[in-house]
């Protein structure tokens, strides 16, 4: 086909070539000589062959014109990006296929059309507005608009154009960037999620560059410094320390750009109106890409003036607390003091006179054995054992007031091994044939030896005493447990007591019996009070005249025995 | 003055009499001599003030020394004689009606010989001092 028009177009070009031959006028009507027609003839026969050659060049060219032509088509066509030729008005004189792909119409049905048809009506102005400005500055020219294309699917354009040299047409092109508009809408979406989280948290936030310029404030931090964010953006961090910490917090800020990442970091931050707020801060460096380099810190504080100031008072208070303790302290260090004064001075003050007594009547007996009558010999004794008498009861008040002083020495006790050593310790064989003394299952405690023994000792004892004028004693020991305590009980089938005085039981030198009845000096049961609540325990009794008493004391119960 | 024996260092008049009662009924009070407080106690023993003239060296065998004692308490007093090498020797008997634990305690640690506390009955009191008296002036033998 190419080879037979290349041959009706030659002819043509001959037929062409006669005809202006004949139009010439003939140079002489010499008639060649027959060399001349020879060499003529050569001449023609060369200029033949070159014409061919360079018919044969043109040819070429031109095919690869073609291959040029068509492969710039199919660039035009498959190229990604629409390429729009649009006369002045925005119609469209030519398209490549990805522009009517972008359109979804046939390239056929689209030219003529306006290609403002197929923007949506909220770009549309924008549209116009690049048109018109297009054709005025003849420079390159952007905008980017939306693209209503069939089934109603929008298409983020970004629109780039330029005018002809006859500035009668432009040549567009026009990029799909609707997946780069998603993801800015879903970058933008993010930030505006994360600005919320930023602004709305609870904790007060703040950002500072590397060189300590505020550049994000959140509504927390407003709240807490008083400071709207307008205010301080762009400010250096400095506005918020007051001038006592502002060196100590301005360390700390320059510790965090250089990289140190605080976890719990206390900073006073001084509000607007000149209060001023305890920040408990951990902080987070942005880096830069090489992850190393920071660009800013990021700080989140909780605010713990409250706490601070409660701390501080429950450090005044137990400050406070302690020296009432200390003052307490001394003072009953001198009381202890005045008593061991009092103590010591009633053992050699009071004993003295009480031996003179004792002693000089001793001699009047001794001496004047003659000169006294049985009266006078009766009186002698009773001034003898009135002293003793009073010897007895300085001692007791000298163990008592001891039972203070002395430290507790804690062990774990055999409460009924205790008991029972101490009923065979304290009474005669003939007497134990008559009493019926019973120690129940009673456990052990924890407390100090000694002292508990004198507990059983006055308790057994005063239940012997006061039974003693029964036919048939009967002593019961015996526990209850308690929740914490446990309760140990010493009942006797004696003499009783009557409840109205159960109180006076406990107190010092108080007796509910006439010595005559029996003898004591009162003092038992108030060294048993005594020792039981230097133990954490408490006493008391119960009874009925004639019909016996109960005696109550509770320990606590004690951890290590628990263990054990 | 003959060589005292016992230096009875009381300040209360009537235990005093009753110790040298006790001791006379086994002849032993012959040589004593009764310092009514700690200061003139050590005067005594050490030659001063109104006992200037003594001899030093001429000590008595055994000294019963209160604890509760006017201007110098008896455990000050006990303390400058087991301090003082001169006297230092002389055995000191504490007789006290005092069993509080810390001057037990302090007595013995200062260099006590004994602590001996007064009984309140008169028999029992004459039996501990005459016991003592026979027991140091007797018995024991010092170091001269």
């Amino acid at each position: 086909m190419k080879n037979a028009s290349k041959k009706s177009k030659a002819t043509r070009l001959r037929q062409k070539a006669e005809e202006l031959l004949k139009k010439k006028p003939s140079k002489s009507g010499l008639q060649p000589s027959e060399t001349e027609v020879l060499k003529l003839i050569h001449e023609f026969e060369i200029h033949q062959i070159e014409l061919e050659m360079q018919n044969e060049e043109l040819m070429v060219a031109k095919e690869q014109t073609e291959v040029a032509a068509e492969k710039y088509a199919e660039l035009y066509d498959f190229a990604p990006s629409g390429y729009f030729t649009l006369s002045r008005e925005g119609k469209i004189i030519e398209l490549n296929l990805c522009g009517s792909q972008m359109l979804g119409k046939e390239r056929s049905q689209l030219i003529n059309s306006r290609f403002g048809f197929f923007v949506s009506d909220d770009t549309k102005p924008i549209f116009n507005l690049f048109l018109k400005k297009l054709f005025k500055s003849k420079t390159r020219e952007s905008c980017e608009v939306t693209l209503l294309t069939n089934g109603n699917l929008t298409e983020y354009v970004h629109v780039t154009g330029i005018v002809t040299e006859n500035g009668e047409q432009c040549h567009v092109i026009v990029i799909d960037i609707t997946e780069l508009k998603y993801a800015e809408e879903e970058l933008r979406e993010t930030n505006e999620y994360l600005m919320n989280l930023f602004n709305h948290a609870n904790a007060p936030i703040i950002v500072w560059d590397t060189s300590m310029f505020i550049t994000q404030f959140n509504h927390a931090f407003e709240h807490l410094s008083g400071y709207c964010t307008e205010e301080v953006i762009g400010k250096k961090i400095d506005i918020l320390f007051s001038k006592e910490t502002i060196e100590s917090s301005l360390d700390l800020i320059e510790r965090a750009i250089s990289g140190e990442r605080w976890e719990t970091v206390e900073i006073e931050i001084q509000r607007k109106d000149g209060d001023s707020r305890i920040l408990l801060c951990n902080t987070a460096n942005i880096l830069e890409k090489d992850n190393k380099t920071v660009v800013a810190t990021i700080a989140q504080g909780n605010d713990i003036t409250e706490r601070k100031h409660g701390e501080e008072e429950i450090q005044r208070l137990i400050a406070g607390l302690e020296q009432r303790v200390a003052e307490r302290t001394a003072q009953l260090q001198a009381v202890n003091k005045e008593l061991e004064t009092f103590s010591y001075s009633v053992s050699h003050d009071l004993k003295a006179p009480l031996r003179a007594i004792d002693g000089f009547t001793g001699i009047l007996i001794e001496e004047y054995k003659n000169k006294i009558d049985a009266e006078g010999q009766r009186i002698c004794d009773v001034i003898k054992s009135s002293a003793v008498q009073m010897n007895r009861l300085i001692e007791d008040l000298l163990a008592f007031s001891h039972l203070n002083r002395t430290e507790l020495h804690m062990s774990t006790i055999d409460m009924k091994t205790m008991a029972n050593s101490i009923y065979y310790e304290y009474s005669l064989p003939e007497k134990r044939e008559n009493i019926s003394f019973t120690v129940r299952d009673i456990p052990g405690a924890f407390g100090d030896s000694s002292l508990i023994k004198q507990v059983w000792s006055n308790l057994i004892l005063n239940a012997i005493k006061f039974s003693s004028k029964k036919d048939h004693p009967e002593i019961i020991i015996d526990y209850e447990a308690g929740k914490n305590e446990i309760i140990y009980s010493v009942s006797d089938n004696g003499s009783g007591f009557d409840m109205q005085y159960a109180d006076k039981l406990f107190c010092v030198f108080q007796r509910l019996h006439d010595s005559t009845d029996f003898e004591g000096t009162g003092i038992g049961l108030a060294i048993v009070n005594r020792i039981i609540s230097r133990h954490g325990g408490r006493v008391w009794a119960a009874g009925e005249p004639d019909k016996g008493a109960i005696f109550y004391f509770s320990l606590p119960k004690h951890k290590k025995r628990k263990i054990k | 003055m003959n060589e005292i024996e016992i230096l009875l260092v009381e300040d209360n008049a009537r235990d005093a009499e009753l110790t040298v009662r006790a001791l006379k009924k086994n002849n032993l009070a012959n040589n004593l001599y009764i310092a009514k407080d700690g200061a003139k106690a050590l005067d005594f023993l050490l030659c001063k003030g109104e006992y200037s003239k003594r001899d030093l060296t001429n000590l008595p065998k055994v000294v019963f020394l209160d604890l509760k004692l006017p201007k110098v308490s008896g455990l000050e007093v006990l303390k400058t004689i087991k301090g003082d090498k001169r006297i230092s020797k002389i055995p000191v008997v504490v007789v006290t009606s005092s069993s509080e634990e810390p001057d037990v305690k302090e007595a013995y640690r200062l260099g006590a010989n004994s602590y001996v506390l007064k009984p309140l009955d008169f028999e029992k009191f004459k039996t501990a001092i005459s016991k003592l008296g026979y027991y140091w002036l007797v018995v024991n033998y010092p170091y001269k």
